[in-house]
């Protein structure tokens, strides 16, 4: 089996004790971990090392797979498939339900955390430019952007780079409502959407709802809504607590700290910047050995402890620099 | 360039028609002379466009909903918007214009109680239709536009030429990159421009699949997907199963597809049969099926040589 390569699944680290901040990535993980799939994971990757520049990818050996689909595929090839427990009908629902929530909330999902200007800048950049490699990480977030852009262009007919009020967000808001209160619906009481066994249906409806139920988000409306549906509240809760045990993170929060500044940052932060007040260091120090040398190499030692002569001053010490010169 | 400058107004019409108090009734009903606009036929329609068009025609008829058939150069120019094709037009007197199937039905839905389809169903069962209704038109055009605009030969031979057909030169060139490139971006937006041909096919073929399931799950006799009554769903899978049994494209493998569910045909000819008296599928119907009753003889001698 080509697992025993080491086959390795990259996605973002993840806020609030979810495995992931990102949807694909989330989708991806839980294809994983659902199916109990002996695969390492690995959250500090850097997107552009994957075929098409975003993250999640599988690595199998030499060979890279990209994006959710290829991923998926890869797995009901080795043996974990994600609907390996449901009957045909359910598979077919399955199939019908996600669809129907990806139309629903795919929109609502990339317009309040990637388009919505004062969301994205002052959340989900920060957010995924902490995740990403420097350098990319200046310009690397306003992808999703872009990406963004389209969805809404596409799925909700106004473009973002319009003014404020020509963002009709309302629609999307109404829709993805609508949508909740039908998952609401149809989970009940029970543990998983098709009773016993999990779907790729509580894969796609969990990584929607768990990150836009987490996220702080300025403007969300869809959070108080999902806050009162508590079965989907639990659902997400069992879900990060039970299967994501391992994968779950979350930046701790600090008590009393001497600057303000210091209760803001990820313990990842914390550890960058302890490693860039090392590096700092040494760039001092060897900036101080640089100039002491330059310094020897001009002669200044010299100069300071020799006797000071009458006769000296920075003349003379030239012409001795201007014969050494013609030799 | 913005394409859909009005989708949001023209899908909250029909959402807030069913929050409207009575007196507005008489805005509601149903004018004497609404318009479906759509681009000729022999020479602009694309396949997605055509599909999208008799799925609201069938519909309409169904519902007994009364229409006239207009054709527009620049139907989609003149569409609100819309999450799919943008088309067909629905013009309800002068102010209120709907286009694409699912925006057309809630508005039905939503303003005309006594001739709507779907009363009849119980809530749980509208809910999986109109999921079903979703997943349907996702999968039937999504895999529609990427065989007219991703398939080469399918794009050189029949798709761009009708992209450009209504414009003269140089415009036309230009009409053809815009649509492409507007295709690409619905492909990327929906995560199918990933998929090759044959991906694509596996899509639909799980859809048929799906489709079939759900027809024999009623009792034997029943005609159609919720039982013996007709329902939104019955006219969307109509429209596309219609629309590609009877184009002639170049390349044709998804009516190959298709005609591996027979179950869906005889469907799709019975809803043809009793509402447009069997001409949609009769004609090009016949010269496929003579083809495949070729291929049968061909078989069937070469097994002759073979015993």
């Amino acid at each position: 089996m080509e697992m025993q390569l080491g086959a390795m699944l990259h996605v973002y680290k993840g806020e609030w004790g979810l495995p992931s901040i990102d949807f694909e990535c989330l989708r991806a993980l839980c294809l994983l971990r659902f199916t109990r799939c002996p695969m390492e994971v690995q959250t500090s990757s850097n997107p552009l090392r994957s075929g098409t520049g975003k993250l999640p990818y599988l690595q199998i050996g030499n060979d890279k797979f990209a994006g959710y689909r290829q991923i998926k595929r890869v797995l009901d090839r080795e043996g974990y498939p994600i609907d390996a427990h449901l009957s045909t009908k359910q598979k077919h629902l399955s199939t019908t339900y996600a669809n129907w929530v990806f139309t629903n909330l795919h929109a609502y999902y990339h317009y309040f955390l990637y388009g919505e200007p004062h969301n994205f800048d002052t959340t989900t950049r920060s957010l995924y430019a902490k995740r990403t490699p420097f350098p990319f990480n200046f310009y690397y977030p306003s992808s999703y952007q872009k990406e963004a852009c389209d969805v809404v262009q596409v799925m909700a007919g106004f473009d973002v780079n319009d003014k404020m009020d020509k963002h009709e967000g309302d629609y999307l808001v109404a829709n993805a409502k609508k949508c909740v209160n039908l998952l609401s619906r149809k989970l009940g009481r029970k543990v998983w959407f098709f009773g016993d066994t999990y779907s790729e249906f509580d894969a796609i409806v969990y990584s929607y709802l768990a990150i836009i139920f987490k996220i702080t988000l300025p403007n969300n409306p869809l959070q108080n809504h999902i806050k009162g549906c508590q079965n989907l509240v639990n659902f997400i809760n069992r879900i990060t607590r039970d299967i994501f045990r391992d994968e779950g993170y979350s930046s701790v929060k600090l008590t009393k700290t001497p600057s303000g500044t210091e209760a803001n940052l990820t313990p990842s932060e914390r550890k960058f910047l302890e490693s860039e007040f090392n590096t700092k260091v040494v760039a001092g120090v060897g900036a101080i050995a640089a100039m002491a040398a330059f310094a020897a190499w001009r002669g200044i030692y010299n100069q300071l402890t020799t006797r000071s002569s009458t006769d000296y001053d920075g003349i003379d010490y030239e012409d001795d620099e201007l014969e050494e010169g013609l030799d | 360039m913005n394409s859909n400058p009005r989708l949001a107004p023209a899908m909250r019409q029909s959402s807030q028609a069913r929050d409207r108090p009575e007196k507005d009734r008489d805005e509601n009903a149903w004018p004497k002379e609404a318009q479906l606009h759509q681009p000729p036929e022999q020479t602009q329609l694309l396949l997605a466009e055509r599909a999208s068009g008799l799925a609201v025609k069938a519909y309409l008829l169904q519902c007994g909903l009364p229409f006239l058939e207009r054709i527009s150069d620049h139907a989609e120019f003149m569409s609100p918007g819309g999450r799919l094709t943008r088309l067909p037009l629905l013009r309800l007197g002068p102010v209120r214009v709907l286009s694409e199937f699912g925006p057309i039905a809630a508005h039905v839905e939503a303003t005309q109680p006594g001739h709507c389809l779907d009363g009849w169903l119980a809530e749980e069962q509208r809910d999986e239709m109109r999921c079903l209704a979703s997943y349907v038109e996702n999968v039937f055009s999504l895999a529609e536009i990427h065989f007219s605009f991703m398939d080469t030969l399918n794009y050189q031979l029949y798709t761009g030429p009708r992209s450009g057909a209504a414009h003269p030169w140089p415009l036309c060139l230009l009409r053809r990159f815009a649509k492409q490139r507007e295709a690409n971006r619905l492909l990327k937006v929906y995560q199918w421009t990933t998929l090759d041909p044959d991906e694509v096919l596996h899509e639909v073929s799980l859809c048929c699949g799906a489709l079939v399931a759900k027809l024999e799950e009623n009792e034997a006799g029943a005609k159609y997907f919720f039982g013996a009554r007709p329902c939104q769903l019955d006219a969307l899978v109509f429209g596309h199963v219609a629309a590609i049994l009877s184009t002639r494209m170049p390349n044709m493998e998804m009516t190959d597809l298709l005609y591996g569910f027979p179950r869906l045909i005889a469907h799709c000819r019975r809803i043809d049969n009793s509402l447009f008296q069997g001409q949609l599928l009769a004609e090009e119907g016949e010269d496929l099926l003579d083809d495949q009753e070729e291929e049968e003889e061909e078989g069937a001698t070469e097994q002759h040589k073979q015993n």
